[in-house]
């Protein structure tokens, strides 16, 4: 199994996106090997979301944990059991095991993190613990 | 398959919105002696934005994928398109009964199983020894 630590950077963002539209940027990217499984990842004042692209894996073999504020993703798509006679035609696919981990940007109360997989996308809702969500200091005046 | 004509109508209306990626989907196939299983990764399409058409010899796996990103959100890591097609062709061998073929989604994969005929099937000719 390979663990891949990347943080989720939320001050220096890379987003492939800005370059969709450039073809060099494709034609770049074919070369640069990716993480798997590939993620979105967005925010706002008390949440962060991170999307996951794994198509095919049943929801037992999916395993979302967060600890020490630390995200960590695990998962299992299993091979195509063949059978006698069954031969490959294409096999562009892909199985295996892979896990993903990311350093959160702010403490997340393990508790209230959930998951939803749907159509392939598994969905990671992470609240901000109560303590980091900013409160406005009332200033007395003299 | 009985459910092409109905089926046409999403799929004009995904064809109107040109900024979308068109992407080729990854597949396996499986082929024996009696059926053609082909599998596609489809993540993010549900069974409704899912069209599959028989054309002649041509089968055509068309799909779409949108995961809006929420209202007040700002994105912060972006490794998959939200907003994306899938399309993929394929063509099919005299041995596909075209009556028979069957499509299911799951988990954003798509299962075709194509049967061959029954008279196509490939028979096991056995050899003696002279």
């Amino acid at each position: 199994m390979i663990t891949i630590r990347k943080p989720l950077s939320m001050w220096n963002p890379w987003n492939t996106l800005t370059n969709s539209n450039d073809p060099f940027s494709d034609f770049f990217d074919s070369f640069v090997e990716r993480e798997y499984p590939p993620i979105n990842a967005m925010y706002n004042d008390t949440m962060l979301i991170v999307q996951f692209e794994v198509p095919g894996i049943k929801s037992d073999n999916i395993d979302v944990r967060v600890k020490n504020d630390t995200l960590v993703f695990k998962g299992e798509r299993k091979d195509e059991a063949l059978a006698e006679g069954d031969s490959y035609m294409k096999d562009e696919r892909g199985f295996g095991t892979f896990s993903r981990s990311f350093a959160l940007p702010f403490h997340v109360n393990p508790e209230q993190v959930t998951a939803n997989y749907k159509d392939g996308i598994l969905t990671v809702k992470l609240p901000k613990a109560q303590e980091e969500i900013a409160r406005k200091i009332s200033i007395k005046a003299d | 398959m009985s459910k092409e004509l109905e089926k046409k109508e999403p799929a004009t209306a995904i064809e109107k919105n040109e900024n979308t990626t068109v992407l080729t989907p990854r597949v396996d196939i499986i082929e024996n002696a009696t059926q053609v299983l082909v599998t596609a990764d489809l993540p993010g399409v549900s069974e409704k934005s899912l069209n599959v058409d028989l054309e002649g010899n041509t089968l055509e796996i068309k799909g779409s994928s949108e995961i809006p990103i929420p209202d007040g959100f700002t994105m912060t890591d972006c490794e998959f398109h939200s907003k994306k097609r899938y399309e993929r062709q394929f063509t099919l061998g005299d041995a596909i009964d075209r009556e028979k073929i069957t499509a299911k989604m799951s988990n954003g994969v798509l299962s075709l199983v194509l049967p061959k005929n029954a008279k196509q099937q490939a028979r096991k000719i056995e050899v003696k020894m002279g």
